[in-house]
């Protein structure tokens, strides 16, 4: 849980020096040398502390950075221009907890109590409550559909790659593997690619974004975390 | 330039992706999500100090409901 909190803290760090580091180079150039720096450390521990690419877990890596990134955060940019970012933003965070309940109850038979389910309604409530844009916008219902979609697309994007890295953790202790620092770039060039493309309409969505948001949408990979990073650094057991 | 590059790039992808895995291999994915769903508002006090952009009323509000939910999950478990 401590983890947890600690990960929250780190990322509005990085949404922090991203926002600062995008209004002096541009947010494609500080994704990109972000991206880089981050891709030689992680490289540097997995490899040089651990068993780099491999392992019982990988498979299960692998597709979570697919999922939680290659679907979650390009569905989440395809809603942005069409929601808006504050809505879009909404979907995706207040979706992706519920939908991570759901999918790990039927698949790996995790059961929450229901105070652990009336907190996370309230952190949700609760961030909802903050980042849910109070004035209103008139949309076309049309744009506006496929973009609650595509929110919920992320959303659910975001739970299954945070359920898959859960399933190779899994995976990872039955093959009686001890904590060692593990590596997966399943999809850093993706993130490049995918954070520097204009949006349909030549524009960068994150370009158009209100503070806070746009500070998390800079570093958007960062916010998701999970595995959305598609570079995931982990605890793994090491074999014996 | 590099200092805040490397600070994003140390603090997101590298520790925070670190801690977030930590966070899932022992506890919930909906409870680890729950929780990092309040990256937004940790980014408000350091949006005030870095920025100096003022919270709205409703992000205030917002962020103290989401705390005692955190604050509730972690007494519960």
């Amino acid at each position: 849980m401590i983890a947890a909190l600690a990960a929250s803290i780190l990322f509005a760090t990085s949404i922090t020096c991203g926002h600062r580091a995008a209004k002096i180079i541009g947010g494609a150039s500080a994704n990109f040398w972000r991206l880089v720096i981050a891709t030689i450390l992680l490289g540097i521990w997995s490899f040089g502390f651990g068993l780099g690419l491999g392992g019982a877990g990988f498979t299960f890596f692998f597709v979570s950075g697919l999922l939680g990134f290659g679907v979650g955060d390009v569905a989440l940019y395809q809603a942005l221009p069409r929601l808006g970012s504050r809505l879009a933003m909404l979907f995706t965070q207040c979706l992706a907890a519920p939908f991570a309940v759901i999918i790990e109850r039927v698949w790996l038979g995790t059961q929450l109590s229901w105070l652990q389910i009336l907190c996370i309604s309230v952190i949700l409530g609760g961030v909802a409550l903050a980042i849910a844009p109070h004035e209103t916008t008139k949309r076309d219902p049309r744009e506006w559909r496929i973009g609650a979609l595509f929110g919920v697309l992320s959303g659910l994007g975001g739970a299954l790659g945070a359920v898959f890295s859960r399933r190779a953790f899994a995976a990872a202790a039955g093959a009686h593997e001890t904590r060692t620092p593990r590596f997966n770039a399943s999809s850093e060039a993706f993130l490049w690619q995918e954070f520097s493309s204009p949006s349909s309409d030549g524009k960068n969505p994150a370009h158009s974004l209100t503070p806070p948001v746009k500070m998390i949408a800079v570093t958007m990979p960062a916010r998701k975390g999970e595995c959305g990073c598609g570079l995931l650094a982990t605890h793994l057991p090491a074999r014996r | 330039v590099w200092l805040w590059v490397t600070c994003n790039a140390l603090a997101g992808p590298t520790l925070g992706v670190s801690c977030m895995q930590l966070a899932l291999r022992n506890n919930a994915t909906g409870v680890v999500l729950a929780i990092v769903a309040m990256t937004p508002l940790a980014v408000i006090p350091l949006a005030r100090i870095f920025e100096g952009e003022r919270p709205t009323l409703y992000s205030l509000l917002g962020s103290v409901v989401a705390v005692a939910g955190a604050v509730g999950l972690i007494l519960t478990k």
